[in-house]
């Protein structure tokens, strides 16, 4: 056993050494947002909490993790001294599970932050939500966000959740050193030409990966969605995710499609097999290698700050930039898709209600901008909030846009989604199944 | 506890060749037996020098080459995975609050536990055989499936985000494997062992604490790690029972929250295994004296 | 808080272990205040009681509410009978499931026993024996989040040609010729690969109660038979075996459990797709995803009703103990 006592010992004085040349516990990312609105942000913090030091605590339920995390606690830290409230912050990515067990046993959380925003709707159609026009108030609500924003979070004319933060989808994002085909291509068809020439020539345009443990299929789901958008059009849109429009609907079908066109053959570097097992924050690896295996990874904004995670030496704009995937049918032009977060109120209290109210504020929705992380969907933020240049571009992007709309699968029912994301991933592998495919995705909904 | 020597047995007549051809057949017997023990035990470790490895690598040299390639290049290697989980706000405060978890958990279930196949193992009554019957059949019971009964319990009796509401869920969820696991140990002790006692008057409960605690420690300590170590690697019943406070969280939803909603950023996971090892191996350690030995003494003997 | 944390862990401990005693010594006590008969049939409960109540709330009454729900509708509100149980066995996911439960029923269990005797009888006398036992045991402290990161790298996939960042294929692909192969999507490797996963994880389990077992067995019944010449695999074969024969059910049991119950690892890898899933990932779907709890209930009682075959088992061996223990 001396050995084993010495193990001890030494795993022991490792720690502590490493506890030691670390200096103590500090918050891990701060956010780079300026000290005034960082004040502004309190002093509205304090306002919506009715002037005073309330104190208590409030528990929300999220998905975050991570730098994420960190971000978000960041923008709740003005909140929380300005009020006294402490904001307990959960983040599981077993979100369905554990908020559909504690709120079946008696002990839900106040509040819940979450991207799936069909789960929350499937909640707040059981009355386990509370309505945010009482909580919040008509006007500051149609003072800060988009009516088309407010409805995405509406079940029956009852507001269950607003947008915190919000990712513009349909991006393509590439190398300018390396990549040589259009930066702003006219159409999706004058992209894929290019791609094709560079198929037939031996590399392989696309980077894609799929996996994503639990969550496996999402990327592609997630284009599909963009490309049904915007090539059946938003009302066509709007009935497919209402469940109105089958599944194995024609335009459905040419969705799926022209998203196959880019994992076909040699299209997408290393074949069907490495775009299914590459994990999707990998998948822009191959654009810097030299040379490179792929040139463009379709994705949204975060995947900007992905890239820069795993390449810390690149520069943006220079080493890594984006373009908008540009329009797949000319009778819809200029529309761009988001998904973000919302925010619900299971449990009014004194403190969630201070919460909830302080998210719909535009200095909350300020300092969201200046993490770097994420797109607010606040109306009030000025451009010149982000401070990170992808974002800054992508809000310009959303600024100019013809039409926004959320995309689909954020707003299905959790069965439904993960038959989209499944069948996503048996499309991929086998595209000559379409048709069955589809037909399993109806039958699941 | 078994060492006594056999007595030394006449050798036989074609005594010197024989001896000498077995002891040259023991030394050949024995490569193929480390061949086969170092190759499992290199299968095994290969994993974990992976995990250690890339512990200690910075994140983007996680995503994009093999753990193996860090030694080529001269020491590509940072504290920083384990600075980040080491300075992660709270992280001090779940390691104890998992010990709080923990401990009693443990201790609680071993009780339980032992007392139950004590009673099983070595009192005849009505109901015993259905009884053990039933806790064989209760290992299969899916935890998942009582979660929401048990919640709606505790939030009415107010035990959630409380320690003693996790407690009691982990003593009903390990309290089963217990049994079963102590059972076969009690049932197979000597009956002489309480014959003795019995006549000098003494009752179930003084054999108990006397004689069969004492004779158990060796299976109750590996019981104890087994159940350690299975209750402080769990998150999901932590994260459903202790209702989202972060004074109660233990390390387990601690280390969790350092991955990133879409499951990036579990490089960082590498450290925090590592870390979250320490404490088990440790406790094992501590039990080893007790834990390879005779823990089912007596079984074998059915 | 720390402090408090500690105080609360010192005062527990003193709690039970204070409070069982009391309660078994004074319990006792009380029932032998009564007459004798009385006695002899209330202590087994007194001993047996806590154990009963605790595992009634939490496990009994709980499945009994399963199985009920499952021949209700999905939302609980009207009865339906079998028609859970006919349509999730009619089910082309469910019953990809069954077969592969049935697999990681057969191949889990014996691949623990294999592994796990082999090391323990192995080790049992070598002199760095007990380093190979820590390396076995390892894989047991870690979470099964941790365990299935450490196998998504291990068996991480890049096309032929490229630099490979998984441990196995980099391992495979040093052969010439050898392609990678994408273990986890390839529907004709990923169930053994996830099986694998596991079994690196709980083989340590065999072989600890092994290696304990194989102490108990007394060194004269060795030292007899190597005098008389016997070869090392027949004392294996004819003393180390027949007497480890109720631990290799004790492990077998508990493998078999864990292989029914099998989910952290599949879910964290796969999520049951690419034809990988079993009972325990459907009936998590069913219950969370679908909100379905007739269906729930209808698999997990499928599950239960699995875990019969090993009640059978061990019934046997009860049988034979309580003949030999009333021979004792």
């Amino acid at each position: 056993m001396n050995i084993g006592r010495a193990g001890i010992a030494t795993a022991a004085a490792c720690l502590l050494a490493i506890s030691a040349c670390s200096s103590g516990t500090q918050p891990t990312e701060a956010i780079s947002a300026p000290q005034a609105a960082i004040d502004a942000a309190k002093a509205s913090a304090l306002e919506v909490a009715g002037g005073k030091e309330i104190g208590g605590k409030v528990t929300m339920l999220g998905v975050l993790g991570g730098p994420e995390l960190d971000a978000f606690n960041a923008v709740l830290a003005p909140f929380e001294e300005a009020t006294g409230i402490d904001v307990q912050y959960e983040g599981t990515r077993d979100f369905a599970a554990i908020l559909q067990t504690r709120v079946n046993g008696g002990n839900p959380p106040d509040m819940v932050s979450t991207p799936a925003i069909g789960e929350v709707s499937a909640l707040a159609a059981k009355g386990d939500l509370e309505n945010l026009r009482d909580v919040i108030g008509d006007d500051v609500l149609n003072a800060n966000f988009s009516k088309s924003l407010l409805d995405t979070g509406s079940l029956n004319g009852e507001l269950f959740g607003i947008f915190d933060q919000v990712n513009l989808g349909g991006l393509v994002w590439y190398d300018p050193k390396t990549y040589k085909g259009p930066t702003n291509p006219a159409s999706w068809d004058e992209l894929q030409q290019w791609a094709r020439s560079e198929e037939s020539a031996g590399t392989s345009p696309w980077c894609v990966g799929l996996e994503s443990g639990a969550a496996s299929g999402w990327p592609a789901a997630d284009f599909i969605d963009e490309i049904l958008l915007r090539q059946a059009g938003p009302e066509f849109h709007e009935r497919w995710r209402n469940g109105q429009e089958p599944w194995t609907s024609q335009d459905v079908k040419t969705a799926f499609e022209t998203y196959g066109a880019t994992v076909a053959g040699k299209m997408a570097y290393g074949g069907t097999t490495t775009v299914l097992s590459t994990n999707f924050a990998k998948a822009a690896n191959p654009m810097f290698t030299s040379p490179p295996g792929c040139y463009l990874n379709q994705q949204a904004t975060f995947m900007g700050g992905i890239i820069m995670d795993s390449f810390p030496d690149l520069k943006a704009g220079t080493d890594l930039d984006f373009f908008p995937v540009p329009d797949f049918n000319p009778q819809f032009p200029g529309i761009r898709s988001i998904s973000g977060e919302i925010i619900g109120v299971l449990t009014t209290t004194p403190q969630s209600a201070a919460l909830a109210k302080y998210f719909a504020t535009p200095e909350a929705a300020t300092l969201i901008a200046a993490t770097g992380r994420w797109l607010s969907p606040n109306t009030n933020v000025k451009p010149d909030a982000y401070a990170d240049p992808f974002l800054k571009k992508a809000s310009q992007v959303l600024a100019d846009a013809k039409a926004t709309q959320p995309l689909g699968n954020s707003l299905m029912a959790q069965t439904e989604v993960d038959a989209f994301w499944k069948a996503a991933l048996d499309y991929t592998k086998n595209p000559d199944q379409l048709d069955a495919i589809l037909a399993n995705v109806e039958s699941a909904k | 506890m078994t060492s006594t020597v056999a007595k030394p047995r006449p050798a036989p007549v074609q005594a010197p060749t024989s001896r000498r051809r077995t002891r040259a057949a023991a030394v050949w017997n024995r490569l193929p037996v480390h061949a086969v023990v170092l190759s499992i035990a290199a299968i095994w470790l290969v994993p974990l020098v992976g995990l250690v490895v890339s512990s200690f690598r910075p994140a983007h040299a996680v995503l994009t080459s093999g753990w193996w390639h860090s030694f080529a290049l001269p020491g590509d290697y940072t504290l920083e995975n384990y600075r980040r989980v080491l300075n992660r706000d709270g992280l001090l405060l779940s390691f104890f609050n998992s010990m709080a978890i923990v401990v009693p958990a443990t201790l609680l279930t071993v009780t339980v536990g032992a007392a139950a196949a004590y009673g099983l193992a070595r009192m005849r009554f009505k109901f015993r055989r259905g009884l053990l019957l039933t806790i064989v059949a209760l290992l299969i019971v899916p935890a998942q499936i009582s979660f929401v009964p048990l919640l709606t319990v505790f939030s009415a009796l107010g035990l959630t985000g409380s320690f003693l509401g996790l407690w009691l869920v982990h003593l009903g969820y390990g309290v089963a494997f217990a049994i079963y696991l102590l059972h076969n140990f009690f049932a197979a002790l000597p009956a002489e062992l309480f014959e003795a006692a019995e006549m000098d008057g003494a009752s179930k409960s003084q054999i108990f604490f006397s004689i069969v605690l004492p004779i158990s420690r060796p299976a109750l300590a590996s019981l104890a790690i087994f159940e350690f170590v299975w209750t402080w690697n769990d998150l999901l019943i932590a994260l459903i029972f202790l209702g989202g406070s972060r004074d109660v969280a233990p390390m387990t939803v601690a280390v969790s929250s350092l991955v990133a909603s879409r499951g990036n950023g579990w490089e960082i996971l590498t450290s925090a295994a590592v870390l979250s090892m320490v404490v088990p191996m440790v406790v094992f350690i501590a039990l080893q004296k007790y834990f390879v030995r005779g823990m089912l003494a007596g079984v074998s003997k059915g | 808080m720390i402090a408090q944390r500690v105080q609360l862990v010192v005062l527990a401990v003193a709690a039970i272990v204070v409070v069982a005693y009391l309660y078994l010594r004074l319990g006792d006590k009380a029932i032998q205040a009564l007459p004798q008969a009385w006695g002899r049939r209330l202590t087994p409960y007194l001993f047996t009681g806590p154990a009963i109540v605790v595992l009634g709330m939490a496990l009994v009454i709980p499945a009994g509410m399963t199985i009920v729900l499952s021949f209700f509708s999905a939302d609980s509100s009207h009865f339906v009978g079998l028609d859970n149980y006919v349509a999730t066995l009619s089910d082309a996911v469910t019953r990809i499931a069954l077969r592969n439960t049935v697999l990681w029923v057969l191949l889990l269990p014996t691949g623990a026993v294999l592994v796990g005797l082999t090391i323990a009888v192995l080790t049992d006398r070598l002199r760095y024996g007990a380093l190979i036992k820590a390396a076995l045991f390892l894989p047991i402290a870690i979470s099964a989040v941790a365990a299935g990161v450490i196998w998504t790298f291990m068996y991480d996939y890049q096309p032929a040609g490229a630099a490979q960042t998984g441990t196995l294929n980099a391992l495979i692909t040093t052969i010439p010729g050898v392609a990678p192969h994408a273990w986890i999507v390839d529907e004709t490797t990923n169930n053994y690969a996830l099986i694998a996963s596991t079994l690196w994880t709980q083989a340590g389990f065999a072989m600890v109660i092994f290696a304990a077992a194989l102490r108990s067995i007394p060194d004269e019944l060795y030292e007899a038979a190597r005098l008389d010449g016997a070869s090392e695999w027949n004392v294996f074969r004819h003393i180390t075996l027949p007497l480890l024969g109720p631990t290799v059910l004790v492990v077998a049991t508990t493998m078999t459990i864990v292989a029914l119950k099998a989910f952290d690892m599949i879910y964290v890898m796969t999520n049951g797709q690419y034809g990988t899933d079993v009972l325990s990932t459907v009936m998590y779907r069913f219950l969370f995803t679908a909100k379905d709890n007739g269906t729930a209930g209808a698999v997990a009682t499928i599950l239960m009703i699995a875990v019969i075959p090993v009640m059978i088992f061990n019934l046997r061996q009860y049988r034979r103990d309580s003949v030999e223990s009333r021979d004792a």
